[in-house]
């Protein structure tokens, strides 16, 4: 698998929102891998998030699952609770997609993006806010 | 496809192919009537009124340039087919005046992680202007200028319209107004006639909430040079060689350049062209987006077939 990735502008923080996506393809494996893929801070630095891909990392085309690990990025303690809403963006492109991702928090400060369907190849962007978009963290993937 | 890409193509396939049609009116009525290559679908010679034609596209994607301009296959299992079909029309508004109107209807076939999807519709309506200042071959100094202007509607439906299929299939258009202008330069030398034109797009800004966040992109402005060389047969038949190299730079999305974002793109095309009588002929063109690393930034590369017919009245 090429190692062709990333480019990452960061933010941080936590919390769980089911959107349900009707029709969307079925979701990637929710099996991540152990080491993360990108760590970014969250745009006020408060927040430290460490991002793996799932089925594959780095990601390639199609139905993707992306987890986030946020953690204080002063003491290291999860940060649990938060009310997360992702975008995935093609900034090159000028456009998203037409299926709403769907993010549970399945342990304290740990949440599992679902469907984000990357559909064509180029730099995608998920763009990720919490605490009422008070919180923003980008990571960044070249999709082949 | 990205509908970006296949807005770019558009007016490099339109360039290449009035070019083409050029070729034509200068076997026919050299230096009278040829003009400079335009992003108009359709281009009269001098002595026509108005012409419709239908214009077939095949596409493939080849693979993909990343935000390195490093050329990459797609992964396994991973595929698109583009199809379009466009209707054009144009009409002689004054001597030197003429207006083009296109209506394309937009397939794309993608497969991906052992999904399969196809869709299409109604693509984005383009509308364009020309006027020829200078005509080719009419000076051994003076080339052919001609001032190019057109606006595309967003009639398409982007892709991230909440109906759409999960792969995005049905997506048609880029959900913005785009308006472009060009100076096209053309000289006749013989048998042989060279083009040179160039285009600026510049796109509406767009604005999409979904989930709570709102994302307002504006594009940046889109650069697109085009050089073309072609040779006239005693036949009357023609072939042509161009070569296109587009660029756009980062786009800003709230408010905030995004770095590494523009994308570029160069595009080879040999076309031929077929006479069948006054009124009718056929075009055929070969395209391709050279997989070459540093040929191409944030664009998948694709390689593809045009035909065209066209009917004309004088």
């Amino acid at each position: 698998m090429r190692e062709r990735i990333l480019k990452i502008s960061g933010i941080a923080a936590l919390v769980l929102l089911s959107n349900a996506c009707g029709g969307a393809p079925p979701s990637g494996s929710n099996s991540f891998p152990a080491q993360s893929l990108l760590v970014l801070n969250s745009d006020s630095g408060q927040a430290r998030v460490e991002v793996r891909t799932a089925p594959e990392q780095p990601p390639t085309r199609g139905n993707v699952s992306m987890q986030l690990s946020i953690t204080d990025a002063t003491t290291g303690a999860p940060e649990s609770g938060l009310e997360l809403s992702a975008v995935p963006w093609m900034p090159a492109m000028g456009h998203g997609t037409s299926v709403t991702p769907t993010i549970v928090e399945t342990s304290p400060g740990v949440y599992d993006l679902e469907n984000l369907v990357l559909f064509m190849p180029g730099t995608w962007q998920i763009r990720t806010d919490w605490d009422a978009s008070v919180e923003h963290v980008t990571p960044t993937f070249d999709i082949p | 496809m990205s509908m970006s890409l296949r807005h770019s193509t558009f007016l490099e396939r339109f360039a290449v192919f009035a070019f083409v049609l050029g070729l034509q009116r200068h076997a026919s009525a050299q230096a009278c009537c040829a003009g400079a290559g335009t992003v108009t679908p359709g281009r009269l010679a001098l002595h026509e009124a108005a012409l419709v034609g239908l214009q077939l596209k095949a596409a493939g994607e080849l693979g993909s340039f990343d935000a390195q301009a490093r050329y990459a296959s797609p992964p396994p299992g991973a595929s698109e087919l583009d199809l379009e079909q466009d209707l054009f029309g144009a009409v002689r508004v004054l001597d030197r005046a003429q207006v083009a109107l296109l209506v394309p209807l937009v397939e794309t076939r993608r497969t991906s992680q052992g999904l399969s999807e196809f869709g299409g519709g109604l693509g984005d309506i383009n509308l364009n202007l020309r006027y020829d200042f200078t005509l080719a071959g009419a000076s051994l100094v003076v080339p052919g200028i001609a001032a190019l202007a057109g606006v595309t509607f967003p009639t398409g439906k982007p892709p991230d319209a909440p109906d759409l299929r999960p792969l995005a299939t049905d997506a048609t258009g880029i959900g913005a107004y785009q308006a472009n202008f060009g100076v096209a330069f053309e000289q006749a030398f013989g048998p042989w006639l060279v083009n040179a034109t160039g285009i600026v797009a510049a796109r509406s800004a767009r604005t999409v909430t979904s989930s709570g966040i709102t994302v307002h992109e504006r594009l940046a402005s889109q650069w697109t040079a085009l050089g073309s060389l072609g040779y006239v047969l005693s036949s009357g038949a023609a072939v042509a060689l161009s070569a296109s190299y587009a660029v756009e730079g980062d786009p800003t999305i709230n408010g905030e350049k995004t770095p590494d974002s523009g994308h570029r793109l160069t595009t080879v095309t040999a076309s031929g062209l077929l006479p069948l009588s006054d009124a009718w002929r056929l075009q055929s063109s070969l395209f391709l987006n050279p997989p070459l690393s540093h040929l191409g930034l944030n664009q998948p590369a694709l390689g593809g077939l045009l035909f065209t017919v066209v009917y004309a009245w004088t």
